[in-house]
């Protein structure tokens, strides 16, 4: 990311954002930045490169999992490849979770799918939570090596439970 | 992107789904993932007591079809090698095999990860 998405909608760097003042600030200056508003040739090439910016930085701070990302890169925090620490269980736990709803997914059987998919959106909640919880408490303009590790683990963790949300339907 | 011939062949066909018991004395199991994207891949070999030769390896991956290919085509290669050479098998090859491009490397290293545990996990079994 080129620049900072934050600055682009000036907004506080913060992990909890107001989305539906995102969504408006995007809207606006998508239609501020139209390459078609432009007739001289650079302008129109500089409006472009700023649209996709604005694109860009929209898709990072959208999302929660994404802004948590964007949000620790920023704060001088661990990035995934740096940091790939998993609580010791959890791929043990993903593994036989996912071989129960591949099952399940199988034979059609929509209550087991819908439980499962129930206790990967709590544990998202869940995560999504632990996040808010330490960045809130950062004080200053980067976070501390412990709090870098602590967000990173829970980052690491939340992609898989994504990931699983991702590849499962919603109902069968 | 398009998949290679060789992944989809992999990707709809895949080799030696499913599972060795964990608990044999002779079956090494290890279980890896990606950070990137959330993958998760199991991968198991059964171990012949006398000879050293790796004589069934399964595997279970939920992730995109690199993913599955690489493991896929790793549990091929397990099977008649002995631990020491299976050791050798590197991400490489399974790069060169399946065509994968740079955005899916990190599926080779998961497979070779897995293998890797594998061989940990029926040594320390087995000292």
């Amino acid at each position: 990311m080129k620049q900072d998405p934050y600055e682009i909608f000036g907004l506080e760097r913060s992990f909890e954002i107001d989305l539906d003042a995102l969504q408006k600030e995007f809207v606006k200056l998508s239609a501020k930045y139209h390459p078609d508003k432009y007739v001289d040739p650079i302008e129109q090439m500089d409006a472009a490169e700023y649209s996709s910016e604005i694109n860009v930085a929209y898709q990072a701070l959208r999302d929660d999992e994404s802004r948590a990302n964007a949000l620790l890169a920023l704060m001088g925090g661990p990035s995934k490849e740096d940091d790939k620490s998993l609580p010791p269980t959890l791929l043990m736990e993903m593994m036989e979770i996912r071989e129960e709803m591949e099952a399940a997914v199988e034979a059609k059987d929509n209550a087991t799918v819908q439980k499962l998919r129930q206790w990967a959106e709590e544990e998202r909640e869940e995560y999504l939570g632990m996040l808010g919880q330490i960045f809130s408490k950062v004080s200053g303009k980067t976070v501390t090596e412990s709090e870098g590790k602590q967000i990173r683990l829970h980052l690491n963790s939340l992609r898989y439970i994504e990931r699983m949300l991702e590849q499962t339907p919603e109902e069968v | 992107m398009a998949y290679s011939e060789k992944v989809i062949d992999h990707y709809e066909n895949p080799r030696n789904v499913g599972a060795l018991d964990k608990a044999a004395q002779n079956v090494g199991t290890g279980v890896v993932g990606a950070p990137e994207c959330g993958d998760v891949m199991k991968l198991q070999i059964q171990v012949n007591e006398d000879t050293g030769v790796i004589e069934d390896a399964k595997f279970k991956t939920f992730g995109c079809g690199s993913a599955i290919a690489s493991s896929s085509l790793a549990t091929e290669w397990l099977k008649g090698r002995t631990i020491e050479q299976a050791k050798e098998i590197k991400n490489t090859e399974i790069v060169n095999e399946l065509s994968l491009p740079p955005v899916k490397i990190h599926c080779s290293v998961l497979a070779e990860d897995a293998i890797r545990h594998a061989i940990s996990d029926y040594e320390d079994k087995n000292k």
